[in-house]
């Protein structure tokens, strides 16, 4: 290409019209050009590129603001699972992780850890939405999907829109109790996720999230559930409706003899 | 009309943070050229709906290359505003919402008269009334390359096909019809 054809395809790639085939070759072009006619080429271009004269004066929604924000955050989420799906499809070790060999049975601990930094109302993405970090973490992303297909799409709300989520925490009744409770509410959606740490998991003892009445005692059951890992145990639970003020509890419910004993309670403030 | 002054260093500290993930860097990103990109996105775009997703996508895009920005080959509105336009014509074309492709189509080369009556029907979209005040003043066959590319998303190849004239002649009018109506809006814009 001589000058002017750089040029005039500066312009049109300026203002998007070459595919990428072409754009590429210009683009080769102007690489392989002398130092003089690329700056000349690089300075039309730019100087063209500016058409704000021609730009209609309005402006957009003040809420726009926020969606730009969710969207790469969530941009952010679906490379990184993109990534992490490769590599389990490789059956490798994660190739963001590959020097420090992180395997399968790790991959499977990390969705432990997603949840329980829902569990302890962990603003995650607040403060370890970077983008290096995910990659470090390895991390979360495939944890985050593991979430959202365990436990809804909601799941993807508590991590996104923490400022949509109330995070109730519950405290414990005995002393000495390795039990962690924390409720995270979508009060728009009427949706909560109940995690709980410490939980024994035998097949003689349920747990059950209940109501108490105004004398602290066991009211109507919300959810009833077996623990699935002492680890952590979350659960899913519809048609919540919340308000403040209300006392709810954590019980054990022993499937022997029926007998209830409280865990953990909490007043409802949202 | 916003002013974006160029301070290489401050592009440059912006887009390493970007790059880098620092998550508030995308929000200063968006203050600093949300309004920019909008406004690019609600003039090509069907409806605001459209551009409001449009700009999302920008800046994704943006966020997801800042690691290629070279301030040694453009300001960073400059940079914006490649990138902005790169994909807001591919969406377009993506999305078949070539704008009012039947009527295009219905003037595309059949009478010397067609450009003029498409010309009026989209001067009662505001979006493109100063722009079309501009292309009017163009020769015709600028005219209707710009109209089918700039405004309607079609290639270059395509317009060459539609209106039965080489690509090279259609690239040369584009790029001819670029520079004039980048001068009259300069010359047009108040100082």
């Amino acid at each position: 290409m001589n000058t002017m054809q750089l040029i005039e395809h500066a312009v049109l790639d300026a203002m998007g019209m070459l595919d990428d085939h072409e754009s590429e070759a210009f683009n080769s072009a102007l690489e392989a050009s002398p130092a003089s006619v690329r700056e000349r080429v690089i300075a039309e271009q730019a100087r063209l590129a500016d058409l704000q004269g021609l730009l209609p004066e309005v402006s957009p929604d003040p809420q726009l603001r926020e969606k730009v924000i969710i969207a790469v955050r969530e941009a952010v989420l679906a490379d990184a699972v993109a990534k992490a799906a490769e590599s389990e499809e490789d059956d490798q070790p994660l190739s963001i992780r590959k020097s420090q060999g992180i395997h399968r049975g790790w991959r499977v601990g990390a969705i432990a850890g997603i949840a329980a930094a829902m569990a302890f109302g962990v603003a995650f993405w607040q403060s370890t939405l970077r983008y290096g970090d995910l990659e470090e973490r390895f991390v979360s992303n495939l944890a985050l999907q593991g979430a959202i297909n365990a436990y809804g799409a909601e799941s993807r709300d508590v991590l996104l829109r923490p400022h949509l989520v109330d995070s109730i925490r519950f405290a414990s009744s005995q002393p000495d109790s390795a039990v962690e409770i924390t409720l995270q509410y979508l009060e728009e959606k009427g949706v909560g996720f109940l995690n709980c740490g410490g939980l024994a998991t035998t097949d003689t003892v349920q747990y059950a999230l209940v109501e108490l009445d105004t004398n602290d005692q066991i009211g109507r059951t919300i959810s009833q559930f077996a623990a699935t890992s002492s680890q952590l145990t979350t659960q899913r639970l519809e048609n919540l409706a919340l308000q403040s003020g209300m006392r709810l509890a954590l019980v054990s419910v022993s499937l022997v003899d029926g007998t209830r004993e409280l865990l953990a309670t909490t007043t409802v403030s949202i | 009309m916003t002013k974006h002054p160029r301070d290489p260093k401050a592009d440059l500290e912006l887009m390493q943070r970007i790059a880098s993930g620092d998550e508030s860097a995308i929000g200063d990103l968006y203050d600093r050229f949300g309004s920019l990109v909008y406004r690019m996105a609600y003039q090509t775009m069907p409806t605001r709906a459209d551009a409001e997703d449009a700009v999302q996508e920008i800046f994704v895009r943006l966020w997801k290359t800042a690691d290629r920005y070279d301030p040694k080959r453009a300001a960073l509105v400059t940079w914006v505003m490649l990138l902005s336009r790169r994909h807001l014509v591919d969406r377009l074309r993506r999305s078949q919402a070539r704008l009012r492709t039947t009527a295009l189509g219905d003037a595309g080369g059949q009478t010397p008269g067609d450009v003029p009556s498409e010309m009026k029907r989209l001067e009662q979209d505001e979006r493109y009334r100063d722009v079309l005040e501009l292309v009017k003043s163009l020769p015709e066959l600028q005219q209707r390359v710009v109209i089918r590319a700039y405004l309607g998303g079609q290639t270059l190849r395509q317009i060459g096909e539609e209106l039965d004239t080489p690509i090279g002649t259609v690239k040369s009018a584009l790029s001819r019809a670029l520079v004039r109506l980048r001068e009259r809006a300069v010359e047009e814009a108040p100082t």
